[in-house]
Parts: C-alpha cells; structure tokens; sequence
C-alpha cells in the first residue's frame, strides 16, 4: 500500500517525532488508494502572509501511457501580476472576485527533486502559456512507466493575495487554498488534465493521501481539511498535524479571531470557526449542516470523513467565504437576510455541503465540466432547501413565501440564448453566463426533470450517479447514462438538449369547445412547443361546472391537438398547472380563460403609494 | 373638508397610481385560473416571472415616468397648501380663494419637496457613510456594522430635523407669501426659538403614523389573499392618516408661532 510507504520526513522546524501521532496517521490513511499524496509541513508567517513549505509528494503513473512530463499547478500564481490569465480577464460583471488586488501572491518552488529519477526537476520547467505561471510543465530525464511512482522532494513559498477568489488574508484572517504545487490530472489515456487558471475556472486533481502539519502563531485557530491527529504549543508557535485520506485538495483557514463551536452529528464531528459575535449564525450553519449531512448521506451515501469544518470567514475577508473544499468548507451571509425573509445562510451552508459529494467524492473536472459540480451540487441544494422548507425555501415574508427553486428558474430564464451549458469554463464571456448556465440553468433542467419524469426516478439516477462513482471522475456521459438507465430514454435526451444549449417554450395556442349529440361538450386544446428540449406536459380544463380534467401531450413534434370532453362548456385552460416544466423561460401565454383583473395587485399597489407618499411627498 | 379632500385626493392618486402595476400584471398572468392569487401561493413560481416579465408590459416609459414624478410632487402640493393655508391667521374663507393661494405657492411648494428630498437623502447617506468608515478603526470586525447603524440612526435624525425645517418653510411660502430663501431663513429663526416644542410636536406624530401605516399596511397584507376588495379599501384609508397627522402638525406650528402669521393677499392675475 502507498501509505505503508509513507516515511516521516525531517524537517528543519519540524516538531519532535510522535510515535503516537504517527500510529494514527497511518490507521486514518489506511486506506488510501491515492495516486497523488502529500506530505507537507507549512509555516505560515501572520505578518508578511507568507507560508514556508516543504515536504514530499507521492506520485504513481496510473495512467496505461509512459510520462516523459509532469503537470504541475501553480495556482497562486494567478494573482502574481496583472497579466496572469485570470487578471487579464478583468471584471467578472455577474460572479465572483475582483479585479484590484491590495497584495499580489505568487508560489515560488525553491526545489523538486525526484528521488526515483535522481535528478532536480524545477530547472527545465516551462509553462503552460505566455505571462501565466500557473500551468507548469516539468520534463522528466526518462519516461515513467505506468504503474511506476515518483518521490518529490519539494521547497516552496506561497505568498498569499489580499483575499480574492476565495484564497489569501485579510488582517490576520488567512484562508489558505491551492497554496502549494499541486499535480495535475493524469487521465487514464495518458493525456495531462492540465489548464492556466481562468477567472471561473475551479480546478481538477486526482485522490490521495494528505499528511499536512501547520504551524503556526500559538494564539491562532485552524481548521483545515481532514482532522489533526497532533496539537503542539511550545515557543510561541502552535503546530497541528492533520491527516486526510482519500481526498484531491487540502485547504486550511488560521486565524486569531475565530471562536469554535463543535457539534456530532451521525458519528461526524462537526467543527465551526466564527468570527466573535458571530455565534448565532454558525449555530444555524450547524444546525442546518447536521440535517443536510443525514438527507445526502441518504441521498448519495454516507460521508466517508470523520470531520467537517465549516469556516466562516470575518466580514472583510466575504471573497473567501461560500466555498468548498473536501472535508472543509466556507460559509457566509449575515443573520440580517433572515429579518427580511431571506434563507441565505441556510442555502450557502447547504450548497457547499453538497459539494462534499459533487466534487469532494466525485471528483470532476471543474474546468472542463463546471456544470457537472456546480449544476448537480445546486440541485441537490434546491432539493434539500425545498425538503426542509417546502413552498419557502428561498424567502418567506410580507406574506409572500418563494422557494429557491423559482429563484433559480428565473435565473435560467435570463441565461436562455446564452449558449451552450456544458462548455469549459475558460469559454464563458462573463459572470452572468456562467453563473446563469452552469449553476441556475443545469440545476434547473435537473430539477425539470424531476419534476416531470418523477422525483423519485430522478432521486434514484443520481443516487445511483454518485455511488457508483464515488473516489473517482466521472464525465459527462456517466451523468447520462445514469439518467437514462433511471428516468429513461426521453430524459436523458432532453438533458442532452438542455446542456448543448437547447431551450422549451410550451404555449396555449387556442381552446373551443360545443356541445356534442350525448349532451355533454366536446372540445379541443391546441398547444405549440418550440425549443429543442422535448418535455411532456399537463393541461387543466376547468369547466364553466367548476370541474377539473387534466389532459397531457407527450410533447413531440411543434404541436398539439388534444381532444376533451365534459360536463360543460370550457371555462378556462392552464398549461402545466403543477409548474413542473420549469425551464420554460416564459409563462405567459400558459393561462386563458381566467379573471382578468388583479385586485390584489391593485390594493398592494395603492398600499405602497400611501407608504411612498408618506415618506417622499411633501 | 379640506382634510377630507387630501384624504380624497390621495386617495384617487393612489389609485391611479396603482392601476399601472395592476395592468401589467394582469398581461403577464393573461387569464390565469387563479387570477392573480396565483402570486400568493406557495413556490411563488408566478410571483418571481410576474416580478421579471411586468415592467416590459407596463404602460408607461422612462420619461414619461419621471415626469409623471414631476407633475405628482406638483399636484400633491395643491392639497398640502390647502391644508397650510386653513391654519393661517387669515385663512381663505371661500374656496375660490382658497385654490388661489395653493395654484400661487404651488411651483414654490414643487421645488421645496424637491429640495427638501434631496437633502434628506443626502444628509442620510452622508451621514451613514461618515459615522461607519470614520469609526472603522477604532472597532473590532465583529462590531464593524454598529458604526453604521448609529451613522444611519444620526442621519434619520438629520433627515428627520430636514423635514421639520422644510414645513416651516412651507408655512412661511403660505402664511408669509415670501421666495423659498426668504422663508428659510425666517423658519430657521423660528425653529431656534422653539426647537424644543417643534421638535416633540413633530416626533409624537411621527411615531404614531409610523406605528398607524405599519399596522395599515400589516392588515392590508393579511386580507390580500383570500379577500382583496376588504384589502383594496384599508389600502386607500391608509391615507387619512397622514393627512391627518399633517394637518395636526401645521396646526400645532400655528399655535407654536402664535398665529402671528397671516396668509398673505395673492391675487391670480400677475401685477403690471
């Protein structure tokens, strides 16, 4: 076993050997089957934001091919200058992250030398694109063969930003990510999975072992991926030693200003790092965690971890918070949102949460697939908001309650004609697009889906989805297959509309009715679909008796004749009546036959000018 | 009467008003069985679509939007000055008269509401930000956002002393016949000598049309769905409370000033 191979490496500010520790490291990474392991050891310096490294990474080529090269990502990088990738990029308009950096950071390697090889690597580097030195290629002296691993000995310095795109510090908060360099994908063909980092590109790494020790100033907390299996205060230094097995990144948050707050929920312990004052917002980030834990534990099997860290980032450091890491993520928004109705803190906590299993357990390749984390991870999030909050989800106040799954429609509805759902996300103009197709608009086809073909069916495809590729990278085509083998043929081709761009639009085109010979009445209902995406859908036909008959069109073909028959003439038609086709970007035209006047409207309205005139009038 | 005919005259404003939102939902929902209580049902599916689809239905543009504000600010001036001018030492005794001396201040009304809300919103704003930013450093992050709170309560009080300044004002416009400059500075003087009482008079007013239209508009909410006619009628009652509180408000700075004022002579046609 690779882990059995793990040695204690010394380090020059090291922490004394600890047989104990070293014991336990070894049972929690037992069973590790990791093609990239790191065993780091990090100091971070709180003035200068600096963090020394060094340590070793484990390699094995799983791949069939031999490797003549390495791919290494040098993510801080992105923010070294203005002329990176991601700085050239400019304003996100729609997403996340800035465009002025207080601080630049960078990730200098000093050494990586290949034991195996006998040779010093970092010399022959080159990299991936002019100006960005966050895709490096390392030539290697001779080719690997598959199934033969290297041993990395390497010295680095990671200089953090001023937060941004949720990695660097703020004061002394510091939350660390993609801090070190890290080992692109090699995928099973032989072909490197390796890209400059975009402005909304997230990233891509295959399973291994993390054995990581940060030190760091006695009076900081951290959190960080995995759990510490060592805790040691001696010099004015604290040094914690975590271990993670079976993950594909290791992030770490320290900060002197946090409070903790621990929890267990279902044989995980739950750990949250606020921010002081901040106590009752990570009660309900617990309380909300350990529910959503259960409901995808259920969903798409158990969480294989012993812990979760939930890390609220302080106020000004907001850019790092809403992000997720394995074992480890980052929250935010204020309790504020819930005085006016808002649940923005229970949908971040539980969207993050999900990424536990649509990226930390099925690792995809975020810059290639973003849809295929961000889009089923909201899915699940809109699925579980509405299972604990069903009707009012999203907001609930002034007497209006709004389930997150309408405010995602809507947000589909806008990134309609933008394009294609499944592009890489280097591909995407702006933020608006990204976040519109990638997390609105496949979250929504999903949840059509469900809608439509049966929530049950749709729950067992990606249950199924997730178990069966769990620890490993599934594409695109595991995603279809499971939908097809699950919800069925029509399903699966209406979802490979929907991510190639494909849009609905299912409209009342006319309704009559007469009597007929029996003394009843006759009747048709004319429907029209464009759109490439094929839905069935339901019609309602209230007769002027108050009667209700629903009738449904398989949805094929740009038209649709459907007979009716009943106990008086027709009164009044409703297409889709249950909004289960949710990915049509317009409602109007669904609805005849109905009041065409809006009292409320009008009595809110007038309402609201007498507020308005109260304030603003003279 | 002449409350009785701001209440009317919101009123019917208002409604007026409220007809265009109405109008535009109505096209979005295009005969919806439900009709528009489809917005008040769980999932709010209609709501969000009526929310995104309605203002590219409503029958009205950019322009002509604000100068509808515009021509608002200038007609509701006509009942306030009404109001001002009953309170005068010399109040008008026929409604001739009456509507005489509100056509006159009214341009001077307009460009006091204007003034007057561009102030308030300055102050506010300037205030907030002040208080908040200057505080920064000498609280912990944790603490950060109550510098702004007390910013934004200083800057409500700013607002709020704006308010009262911009009626004494206005009563002088009325009771004095003066320009908008000449009024300031009489009202500034006015409220020197008797902030105190100005100040609770207008304070105690506040507070109970603050908690009035709170629990107008609360009740309004709760019989919007299943009975919006009851909704319909509570919405356009709101409005006498206000005016009524208004009206309270100049009386009460009449027997502040001790009726010293009178309303000045205006005659309709323009001097030579």
């Amino acid at each position: 076993m690779l882990v059995a191979a793990i040695e204690v490496t010394s380090f020059a500010a090291a922490p004394p050997s600890d047989p104990p520790l070293a014991t336990l490291a070894r049972a929690e990474t037992a069973a590790g089957q990791g093609v990239a392991s790191y065993e780091l050891y990090a100091e971070l310096d709180a003035e200068t934001h600096r963090i020394r490294g060094k340590g070793v990474i484990r390699w094995r080529n799983a791949s069939s091919v031999p490797q003549r090269e390495l791919w290494l990502h040098a993510y801080l990088n992105a923010f070294k200058d203005e002329r990176t990738r991601l700085m050239r990029r400019g304003e996100p308009d729609g997403f996340r992250g800035g465009t002025s950096l207080g601080h630049h950071g960078s990730l200098e390697v000093h050494r990586l030398r290949a034991r195996e090889l006998d040779a010093e690597l970092w010399g022959g580097v080159t990299y991936g694109e002019e100006d960005d030195e966050t895709d490096v290629r390392v030539p290697l002296p001779r080719e690997v063969a598959p199934g033969e691993s290297l041993t990395l000995d390497v010295e680095f310095t990671a200089s953090l930003p001023s937060v941004m795109l949720r990695t660097g510090y703020a004061g002394r908060f510091h939350m660390v990510a993609q801090w070190f360099p890290k080992l692109a994908r090699l995928e099973p063909d032989g072909r490197w999975a390796h890209f400059s980092l975009d402005r909304f590109s997230e990233f891509y790494a295959d399973f291994g072992d993390y054995d990581v020790t940060i030190d760091v100033p006695e009076a900081f907390l951290v959190g960080a991926t995995g759990a510490p299996v060592g805790d040691l205060s001696e010099g004015g230094r604290r040094r914690v030693r975590f271990i993670a097995p079976r993950v594909h990144e290791f992030a770490f948050a320290a900060w002197d200003g946090f409070e903790e707050v621990r929890q267990l929920a279902g044989g995980v312990e739950l750990v949250a790092l606020f921010p002081k004052g901040e106590g009752e917002e990570a009660d309900l980030e617990l309380d909300v965690a350990t529910r959503a834990l259960a409901h995808f534990a259920e969903r798409y099997g158990p969480y294989p971890y012993r812990r979760l860290t939930l890390v609220r980032p302080p106020r000004e450091a907001a850019e790092a918070g809403g992000m997720e890491y394995p074992t480890l993520i980052t929250t935010g928004a204020s309790t504020r949102f819930r005085a006016v109705g808002l649940r923005s803190i229970e949908a971040i906590t539980v969207h993050e949460l999900a990424h536990q299993w649509f990226y930390g357990l099925l690792a995809t390749n975020e810059h290639r697939y973003p849809y295929l984390d961000e889009g089923l991870t909201s899915y699940a999030e809109l699925e579980v908001m509405e299972r604990f909050w069903p009707g009012n989800s999203g907001f609930d106040g002034f007497g209006f309650r709004v389930s997150e799954e309408a405010a995602y429609r809507i947000a589909a509805a806008d990134a309609e004609g933008r394009g294609r759902v499944d592009r890489a996300s280097s591909e995407f103009a702006d933020g608006h697009a990204y976040g519109g197709l990638v997390y609105a608009r496949m979250a929504t086809t999903l949840r059509t889906l469900a809608r439509v073909y049966g929530e049950e069916r749709m729950q067992r495809a990606l249950g199924v989805y997730a178990r069966v590729h769990r620890f490993s990278h599934p594409r695109p085509m595991d995603l279809v297959a499971a939908v097809k083998a699950e919800v069925g043929e029509a399903a699966a081709v209406a979802l490979t509309a929907a991510v190639e761009g494909g849009s609905v639009d299912v409209r009342l085109d006319g309704w009559e009715s007469h009597p007929d010979a029996g003394g009843g009445f006759v009747g048709t209902v004319s429907l029209r679909r464009e759109g490439a995406v094929v839905l069935p859908v339901e019609v309602d036909v209230r007769s002027a008796r108050g009667s209700v008959t629903r009738l449904r069109w398989d949805g094929v073909g740009e038209q649709g004749i459907l007979p009716w028959r009943g106990d008086a003439p027709m009164a009044s038609v409703l297409v889709d009546p249950d909004d289960r086709i949710l990915l049509d970007a317009r409602l109007e035209g669904r609805a005849s036959g109905g009041p065409k006047t809006t009292p409320r409207v009008w009595a809110l309205a007038a309402c609201l000018a007498q507020l308005g005139a109260s304030i603003v009038w003279p | 009467m002449v409350v009785g005919l701001a209440v009317v005259y919101r009123a019917l404003a208002s409604g007026l008003l409220a007809s265009i939102p109405a109008v535009a939902v109505s096209r979005v929902l295009g005969g919806h069985p439900l009709g528009d209580a489809v917005l008040w049902e769980p999932g709010g599916v209609w709501l969000l679509e009526v929310v995104r689809r309605a203002p590219s239905h409503a029958p009205y543009g950019a322009y002509p939007l604000a100068a509808a504000v515009f021509v608002s600010l200038f007609a509701a001036s006509l009942p306030l000055a009404l109001i001002v001018a009953s309170y005068g030492s010399d109040a008008p005794s026929t409604w001739t008269r009456a509507c005489q001396v509100a056509l006159g201040v009214a341009p001077r009304f307009t460009l006091l509401a204007a003034l007057v809300i561009t102030a308030q919103t300055l102050s506010f704003a300037f205030t907030t930000a002040l208080v908040g930013f200057a505080s920064r450093p000498f609280v912990s992050v944790s603490d950060e956002r109550w510098p702004f709170v007390v910013g934004a309560a200083l800057g409500l009080g700013f607002a709020f002393g704006i308010g009262i300044l911009g009626d004494l004002v206005r009563a002088s416009v009325v009771w004095r016949n003066e320009g908008v400059w000449a009024s300031l500075v009489w009202a500034q003087r006015q409220a020197r000598q008797g902030y105190r009482a100005l100040f609770v008079a207008a304070a105690g007013r506040a507070l109970l049309g603050a908690f009035g239209l709170t629990v107008c508009a609360k009740l309004v909410l709760a019989l919007l769905p299943e009975r919006p006619v009851a909704a319909a009628f509570v919405s356009v009652g709101c409005g006498s409370i206000p005016v009524a509180l208004r009206s309270s408000w100049f009386g009460a700075v009449a027997r502040e000033l001790g009726a010293k004022a009178v309303v000045a002579s205006l005659d309709c046609e323009q001097p030579d």
